[in-house]
């Protein structure tokens, strides 16, 4: 199982594998795959028949957090294919939310751009001037402008509120969408903005179609995902929606774009099974006396069928088994 | 007409109603108007709205590099 873990909790040799990672993904071609990849999705409307301003595959819908849960995942396994040991790190703005927090570090992610040369990053591994990080779109330098488009970063507060909005999401399944979790973690609604104002906060490449860019983009959405793996835990009953009728490539097993029929929705909700976790995420509860009792009274034929059913339904219901 | 020079580019909005144009150095670069929420939004910056065009003008001076 793979454990997600906080960014500002690495020590140097994992932030240094990671880097190097990613230099390697640039290197054979990998990384701007996965840059074409967003700009496709977000430039592709859903329906057809909309703006893709108004909803498209990946932002401004329901599947907003399913299609980016499968892109980091796929984008993950990229990175494993360079050092196994690899996962993707959180960041989570809500605690390093300066411009001095470790994050920015020279060892990492480097630190805002330089405002007298077009906003350019110009230190750590990904300025331009180190000429690993020569962008195919957009560039040819990443840019950062770091608290000027906004000057703050979600809060706690703000997060919190967020994790207790019910249901999933609501019709008309769009940036109105009122109430919705989805449209209050991505950012159309409510004064936290949540995910779209860390975008802005950042500012320079991650203002744009082309955000991923940046290597932040991942840390980024790696904690809007830990987010909604929160509220999944939180609230265990509350299912994905729309289940259908909603707009195409939203309904929970609706293919997600770019990718093949069996990626959808529904495909990604069980994270774990999907093979990761988050280190803020508690694992499965152990498995009560009274199931083994069951178990054993069932092998020796003391119970009925029926009876040994109820507690393989008990461990589902209480996400000891997860389907 | 209004024009401010902002990080070294003019951006000019013209029309006092709409529909109104957005020129940055004399480029015109389109965007959307939302009615609901009385803000301006545009293709390039897909993640921010703005209160006024000439908000929406800096943001795609600051933010969109080489334009």
């Amino acid at each position: 199982m793979n454990v997600r873990k906080n960014c500002s909790t690495l020590d140097s040799d994992e932030k240094r594998k990671f880097v190097d990672a990613l230099l390697v993904l640039k290197s054979d071609g990998t990384y701007d795959r996965f840059v074409q990849m967003h700009v496709d999705a977000m430039a592709r409307a859903t329906p057809s028949s909309v703006s893709p301003m108004d909803r498209n595959a990946a932002h401004k819908g329901p599947s907003f957090l399913p299609w980016h849960r499968e892109y980091l995942r796929r984008f993950e396994l990229e990175l494993q294919r360079i050092d196994s040991e690899i996962t993707l790190p959180y960041w989570d703005w809500t605690v390093d939310n300066s411009s001095t927090s470790i994050i920015w570090q020279d060892d990492f992610m480097g630190g805002t751009g330089n405002p007298s040369n077009n906003n350019r990053v110009e230190t750590g591994p990904f300025a331009h001037s180190s000429g690993d990080w020569d962008l195919s779109i957009d560039g040819p330098a990443l840019r950062r402008n770091i608290g000027i488009m906004s000057n703050r970063l979600p809060t706690e507060i703000e997060v919190t509120n967020c994790l207790a909005t019910l249901p999933y999401d609501s019709t008309p399944w769009d940036r109105t969408s009122s109430p919705s979790f989805r449209n209050l973690l991505e950012g159309w609604i409510g004064n936290g903005m949540i995910h779209n104002r860390v975008h802005m906060w950042v500012g320079g490449s991650m203002t744009l179609g082309s955000s991923p860019n940046d290597p932040v983009f991942f840390l980024h959405h790696c904690n809007v995902d830990r987010l909604w793996a929160e509220w999944q835990r939180l609230h265990l009953s509350e299912s994905y929606l729309p289940i259908s009728g909603g707009p195409e490539g939203h309904n929970l097993n609706d293919q997600l774009f770019p990718w093949d029929e069996n990626t959808t929705p529904a495909s990604v909700l069980n994270f774990v099974s999907a093979g990761f976790t988050y280190d803020t995420i508690p694992g499965p509860p152990p498995i009560p006396d009274w199931i083994r009792n069951v178990a054993r009274w069932w092998s020796e034929r003391s119970i009925s069928d029926d009876e040994y059913v109820n507690s393989i339904q008990w461990l589902i219901q209480n996400n000891i088994i997860r389907l | 007409m209004s024009e401010i020079n902002h990080n070294g580019k003019k951006i000019q909005i013209v029309g006092d109603e709409t529909p109104q144009k957005l020129l940055i150095d004399q480029k015109e670069f389109s965007f959307i108007f939302d009615n609901d929420t009385k803000t301006f939004s545009s293709l390039l910056l897909p993640y921010s709205r703005h209160d006024t065009l000439e908000d929406l003008g800096k943001a795609i001076v600051d933010n969109v590099g080489d334009i």
